[in-house]
C-alpha cells in the first residue's frame, strides 16, 4: 500500500497511541484524539491498536493509490469514498493502484482514521510515530501532511503481496463492518450522544454546592475554539459563574481533565494538551467518553453526568473486553481473507 | 501534610504541600526518584511539579498483575500509600545529587525596558538580580522541555502580561511571578521576555529529550 496526497484537508497527521512515558519532560501524550476509532480501524486490517494511522480532521482529503493495498476507515468525522463511490466506514477495503481515496466531511463528527496493514511507515521518535505539533517532531517529517507527500504501509509480507496480486484492478469491500450497532454500543454504552460522564475533579470542592450541582445540570455548547489540545465549552446563557476562583500551583493534567480558567468557561483537554496546568479542575471525563467528546461537533450541546469511580472503571474494562473480542473476530476475518 | 488523590482511572496525584518551597519540592523529588527506582508493573510516568507528583499507569497492565483486585486505581492508591508511610527516613539519601548548569543569556528581550520601568530598576540591575540567583528546576511543563525555575528574587516579581503574546520565539528567557523560564519552542506566551539563549533545551532524538530535569540547579550568565 502506497498513497500520494492530492489534498490533505484541514489537518491530516500520522497518529498512534502517543507517548505516555515522556510526560515528565513536558511532552504531551499526543496520539489519536479518538483512540477508539483509531484502534478499530487498525483491528480491521489485522493490526495491533498501537499501529500508526492517518488522522483526518474534517473533510477535503484526497489521495491517489500508487501501490495497491488494504485499508480501513473509522471515525465519525468523515465519509469514505473510493473512485467517487461511497464505501462506508468500518469495513475492510482493497483499493487497486490508480484508484482515488477521498474523505468528505461528515457533520456528525470531527475526525476519521485511515489504517493500513502494519501501520503507516514513518520513524518512531520517543517511542511513538505520532506527530508532536508543539515541538515539530514525530509523524511525517514532524509536520502535518501536504500535497505530494507519499506514504507507505509498513507491512509487505508475502501473504499480502499474493493477495494483492489476486485482486489487482478491482475495489473490494467487506460485508462485515464495525459501525452501528456494535460501534454504537462500544462508544456510548447505552448513553445518549450528548451525555458525557465525568468524575468530580481534584478541585471540585472549591466550588460551592450550588455550583457543583449546576455543573452537572447545565447544558454546555461546544465552542469553535477547539483543536487537538482541547475543547472550550460555553454555558448556553453565556454567563461565567463557574469562574473567578484562584489559580493554584501548577500540577499534572491529562486528556479528559476539565479545567476552569478565570473567565469561567471550562476547557476539556484532549490528546495534545500540555502536561501541566494551573487552573482549578472541576471534572475528569471518564476514559471511555474522551473519544466521544473529541468527536462532538462544534455548536452541539453536551451535558456532564457525574459518575462514581467504580462505574468509570467498570465502563473502561467493559469497553476493553468488548474491544478484545472484536479484535479477535476481526483478526480471524483478516487472516481468512489473506489465505484466500 | 501528604495527600493522595485519585485524579482519573489511570492517574493518582500525591501532594506534599501547597506552596513554592524547596523543602516541599525535595519531598516531591524523593518520591519521584524512589518510585522510578522501584517501579510497579504498569507504571507509565511520574510527573513532578512544584508540590506534587502525579503517577500515570496503564490500568490494563495493573489488572493483569493484580488480577484478584477489582479496582486498579485503588490498588495503586494502596501501593502508594504504603510507599509513602514507609519512608520517613530521617536523612533521606539523595539518589540524584543536584547538578548545576550555567546558561548563557543575552539580556536584550523586548520587555526588558518595560520590566525595568515597572520595577523601578535599571536594566543592569535586572540582569544582576537575574544572574546572581541559583534557581531550581521545579517542573518541566507547558511545552516540551520548558523549565519552570525559581524562586525568582522578590525584587523581580511581576504578574503575567495582561495580554499574552501570540508568538514568543524559541530561546526567549522570561519571568512571571516568582518564576523564570525559557521557551524551548516558538509558541504563544504570557511571560515578560528579558533575554535570549541558544542553549539546547529539547531534542527529541536524545534520551531524555529534555536537557533540564526537575531538581537541577541553574544559573544564568550574561553574555
Amino acid at each position: 500500500m502506497k498513497i500520494k496526497i492530492l489534498t490533505p484537508g484541514i489537518l491530516t497527521t500520522v497518529q498512534d497511541l502517543g507517548r505516555p512515558q515522556w510526560r515528565s519532560c513536558g511532552v504531551p501524550l499526543g496520539g489519536a484524539v479518538d483512540t477508539l476509532s483509531h484502534r478499530l480501524s487498525n483491528f480491521l486490517v489485522g493490526n495491533k491498536g498501537s499501529a500508526a494511522t492517518l488522522e483526518i480532521a474534517g473533510g477535503g482529503f484526497l489521495a491517489n493509490v500508487e501501490k495497491s493495498g488494504w485499508m480501513a476507515v473509522c471515525g465519525a468525522g468523515g465519509q469514505f469514498f473510493v473512485d467517487k463511490k461511497e464505501i462506508g466506514n468500518g469495513r475492510l477495503v482493497f483499493a487497486p493502484k490508480g484508484s482515488e481515496l477521498e474523505i468528505r466531511a461528515n457533520p456528525k463528527g470531527n475526525f476519521t482514521y485511515l489504517a493500513t496493514p502494519g501501520g503507516w511507515d514513518v520513524s518512531e521518535v520517543l517511542g511513538s510515530r505520532s506527530i508532536c505539533l508543539s515541538a515539530g517532531f514525530g509523524g511525517f517529517e514532524g509536520r502535518g501532511l501536504r500535497k505530494e507527500d507519499v506514504l507507505s504501509a509498513a507491512d509487505s509480507s508475502d501473504n499480502l503481496k499474493s493477495s494483492n496480486e489476486l485482486r489487482e484492478g478491482k475495489v473490494w469491500v467487506s460485508k462485515w463492518f464495525v459501525n452501528s450497532p456494535t460501534f454504537r454500543k462500544l462508544s456510548t454504552f447505552g448513553k445518549f450522544d450528548n451525555v458525557i460522564r465525568a468524575l468530580p475533579g481534584s478541585e471540585f470542592h472549591w466550588w460551592g454546592e450550588t455550583q457543583q450541582q449546576r455543573f452537572f445540570n447545565t447544558p454546555f455548547i461546544v465552542s469553535k475554539q477547539r483543536d487537538r489540545m482541547g475543547v472550550r465549552l460555553e454555558t448556553v446563557s453565556g454567563d461565567s459563574t463557574f469562574g473567578k476562583l484562584d489559580s493554584m500551583l501548577s500540577t499534572a493534567v491529562a486528556p479528559g481533565t476539565v479545567q476552569v480558567p478565570p473567565d469561567g468557561q471550562p476547557i476539556a483537554l484532549l490528546a495534545d494538551a500540555q502536561t501541566t496546568g494551573g487552573y482549578p479542575r472541576i471534572a475528569q471525563v471518564v476514559a471511555v467518553d474522551i473519544p466521544r467528546l473529541a468527536q462532538i461537533p462544534t455548536g452541539k450541546i453536551i451535558q456532564f453526568q457525574q459518575v462514581a469511580l467504580e462505574e468509570a472503571e467498570e465502563l473502561f474494562f467493559g469497553q476493553e473486553n468488548l474491544l478484545q473480542k472484536i479484535r479477535l473476530s476481526l483478526q480471524y476475518r483478516w487472516l481468512e481473507k489473506m489465505m484466500q | 501534610m501528604t495527600t493522595i488523590t485519585i485524579t482519573s482511572e489511570s492517574s493518582i496525584t500525591v501532594t506534599f504541600g501547597d506552596k513554592i518551597d524547596l523543602e516541599i519540592h525535595r519531598k516531591v523529588l524523593d518520591f519521584n526518584d524512589r518510585l522510578l527506582a522501584n517501579p510497579f508493573p504498569g507504571l507509565l510516568s511520574v510527573v513532578p511539579a512544584y508540590a506534587s507528583a502525579t503517577v500515570f499507569f496503564d490500568p490494563v497492565l495493573v489488572k493483569e498483575y493484580w488480577p484478584e483486585q477489582v479496582s486498579p486505581v485503588r490498588t495503586i492508591h494502596a501501593f502508594l500509600e504504603e510507599e509513602i508511610n514507609q519512608s520517613p527516613i530521617p536523612n533521606p539519601p539523595i539518589l540524584n545529587p543536584p547538578i548545576s548548569i550555567e546558561i548563557p543569556v543575552r539580556y536584550n528581550g523586548p520587555d526588558l525596558l518595560e520590566v525595568a520601568e515597572r520595577l523601578q530598576l535599571t536594566e543592569n540591575e535586572i540582569v544582576r538580580l537575574h544572574t546572581e540567583t541559583t534557581y531550581t528546576v521545579f517542573m518541566i511543563g507547558f511545552l516540551p522541555g520548558f523549565p519552570y525555575l525559581g524562586p525568582l528574587p522578590k525584587a523581580l516579581e511581576l504578574p503575567r502580561r495582561d495580554t499574552p503574546r501570540l508568538r514568543v520565539s524559541a530561546g526567549s528567557v522570561a519571568i512571571a511571578g516568582r518564576q523564570t523560564g525559557i521557551y524551548p519552542q516558538t509558541s504563544p506566551g504570557g511571560w515578560h521576555l528579558i533575554g535570549h539563549t541558544d542553549f539546547p533545551l529539547f531534542n527529541p532524538i536524545k534520551n531524555p529529550p529534555a536537557f533540564l530535569q526537575s531538581g537541577i540547579r541553574v544559573r544564568f550568565v550574561s553574555v
